[in-house]
């Protein structure tokens, strides 16, 4: 509630993106915490190679943070009161801008760190062979690695198949996903989450990526989403393949079988 | 790298205390003409008639004085002191979520030293204080307030006793004392007493468990004691635990200019007893009081005790007895005596009891 959410697929990445995560969460315009997501285990607990950068660019890159009200003696503030139900919905909508003002300086930070450390991410949503893509699967974390080969072997099949990686779940790039999932027919949501009991009984972003997807300009795709990896399991290849079978089913069919499928627990 | 310097605040004349004297000689005499003009705990607050940790705020910020950063974790003195666009403090305050008054009251301490060694702060190192009331400190953040007292940061971790969840309606803390009323604690057939369980001490668990923290004890009946722990614990280099005990009119149901009395009567009765812990020379000093008074003097001033009988009296004169032996005072004969339920009569029944609290319960 409130917070940045990025998303990360690599232990370099966990890294820039904290260097990023201070850059934007504080940027006066943004101001809002923020959390630097990693699949525990898969990213947090397998051995990768982290480049680290020069202590002055990362000192050109992160101005010292200017506290706009500190607990100073010299300047008292009272913060955090109480509001009256009817300060409530002005104070709410003051936080929903600041999160979607984040949205640009996201953009901005992002641009500015590849000028000083050299490495560009996308802005919010890396689009792999998504171009003429029939079918797609939409992802975030570390399993988007396995998934990018697993691609790469249905490629070379001949099956037009894509992938979405999202690098921010908050705020969520809702403009982003439907421009990089223009032209996909059938798009399926890698869930390594469990919402229970939510509108799609199974995970939580098929709802923001459905949502995203019904409102998008472009030609509405089908969506459904695969519940795999829970509890820390690896996703294999094999079940990114059989993923995109479902999906090419669909495309076939014109319909999708459920909103949910439960990898491994079907046929 | 810049010092870090700390502030030294005066302590008052102690003789005029009420506490130090009988009511032969003058009972009365606990105001002292040399307290600071100084007032952060200002105008502008929603407490109750009679509110006893209102009382308590001002008498530690007048101690404290200006340059003070003060937490407040959630509890009856957040919702009542705060209001959107309208504050009662001149020093700098944050809210906390009710479980971390002591990390946020870490963070705070950390920041400062770090921020004065750096540079970037210029100027004496700030009084950081945070009043937790008994819900946080004593249960649902006592982990972080215990965490933080171990760590040592120099900070004042208060806890004003009210000795229930005031905010939220009057529910029962690990503080309520025996047979004391709560919503969540009614008395009935099956419970007459109400509650069952004796209060957590937690003045002695912080001073037992926390090495190189100076913990005392205290009551808003004593305001330049008060006043001078405040002092001594800010003036401790390291953490500083003060547990306070202050009535809560709604919650107790007395009348409301009796806040300062009970304040005194229940040390008078042996209930809370009032001692300072050195963590150096590891030892308790304790305060005797002049008069001792058996528990009904107390008991009786209050509608949450109004539905005890005579067993439950006698408990809780045991349980006083035993304070008094613990505190190195004799039990006179009178005292002694009092533990036997013959003795005692319904607290109905008692003259100048207060009225059943009706509120809540049968």
């Amino acid at each position: 509630m409130g917070w940045l959410m990025g998303w990360a697929a690599t232990p370099q990445e966990v890294f820039d993106k904290t260097l990023l995560g201070y850059a934007i969460g504080e940027d006066p315009r943004v101001l809002l915490p923020q959390m630097i997501c990693q699949d525990g285990y898969f990213v947090s607990h397998i051995a990768g190679e982290v480049e680290l950068p020069d202590v002055a660019d990362v000192d050109r890159f992160l101005p010292p943070y200017r506290l706009p009200f500190a607990l100073d003696p010299d300047h008292p503030v009272s913060d955090g009161p109480q509001i009256h139900p009817e300060q409530g919905p002005p104070l709410q909508l003051e936080r929903a801008r600041a999160m979607e003002a984040a949205i640009p300086v996201i953009r901005q930070r992002t641009d500015e760190f590849a000028e000083v450390f050299g490495r560009r991410y996308p802005h919010f949503v890396e689009s792999f062979m998504l171009d003429d893509a029939d079918v797609a699967l939409v992802i975030s974390g570390g399993h988007s690695v396995t998934c990018r080969a697993a691609i790469e072997q249905m490629r070379e099949r001949g099956i037009k198949v894509g992938m979405a990686r999202l690098l921010w779940f908050r705020p969520f790039p809702t403009e982003d996903l439907q421009h990089a999932l223009a032209g996909v027919k059938v798009v399926g949501v890698v869930e390594t989450n469990l919402g229970l009991g939510g509108a799609s009984y199974g995970g939580i972003l098929s709802l923001d990526v459905t949502t995203a997807l019904f409102h998008t300009p472009h030609q509405q795709p089908l969506v459904t989403s695969f519940m795999a990896g829970l509890g820390g399991e690896t996703v294999p290849v094999a079940e990114f393949t059989w993923m995109t079978h479902k999906l090419l089913q669909a495309q076939q069919r014109g319909r999708v079988e459920k909103a949910t499928h439960w990898v491994n627990f079907e046929e | 790298m810049p010092d870090v310097v700390k502030q030294l605040l005066p302590l008052f004349e102690e003789e005029g205390r009420a506490a130090a004297v009988s009511d032969e000689v003058g009972r009365d005499r606990h105001y002292l003409p040399l307290l600071p003009e100084v007032d952060p705990y200002q105008a502008g607050h929603r407490t109750c008639a009679g509110c006893g940790p209102a009382i308590e705020y001002r008498w530690v910020l007048k101690a404290a004085g200006q340059n003070t950063v003060l937490a407040g974790p959630t509890g009856c003195m957040y919702v009542a002191n705060s209001t959107y666009l309208c504050t009662p403090y001149t020093v700098p305050w944050a809210h906390t979520p009710i479980a971390s008054g002591g990390s946020f009251t870490s963070g705070m301490a950390a920041a400062y030293e770090a921020m004065i060694r750096k540079g970037r702060y210029q100027g004496v190192y700030p009084n950081i204080i945070v009043m937790a009331g008994d819900g946080s400190a004593a249960d649902i953040g006592l982990g972080s307030i215990s965490g933080a007292l171990y760590r040592n940061h120099d900070a004042l971790f208060l806890c004003y006793d009210n000795e229930c969840y005031a905010n939220t309606g009057i529910q029962t803390s690990p503080t309520t004392p025996y047979a004391g009323m709560t919503t969540f604690t009614p008395y009935g057939k099956a419970i007459p007493e109400g509650k069952r369980l004796p209060p957590k001490d937690l003045a002695r668990m912080m001073a037992e468990g926390h090495p190189n923290c100076y913990v005392a004890t205290t009551t808003v009946g004593y305001p330049i004691d008060l006043m001078n722990k405040t002092g001594k614990g800010l003036n401790h280099e390291g953490a500083a635990f003060l547990h306070c005990f202050t009535p809560c009119q709604k919650g107790w149901v007395y009348q409301t200019s009796m806040t300062v009395e009970i304040g005194r009567r229940v040390v008078e009765c042996g209930l809370f007893p009032v001692w300072e812990y050195d963590p150096v020379t590891r030892e308790y000093q304790y305060f005797h009081p002049p008069v001792q008074r058996p528990v009904v003097d107390y008991l009786a001033m209050q509608g949450r005790f109004g539905h005890m009988l005579p067993e439950h009296i006698a408990t809780t004169q045991r349980a006083a007895n035993r304070n008094w032996e613990d505190i190195g005072v004799d039990v006179p004969q009178e005292l002694r005596e009092a533990e036997d339920p013959e003795r005692h009569r319904r607290m109905k029944d008692e003259e100048f009891a207060m009225p059943l609290n009706r509120g809540v319960g049968v």
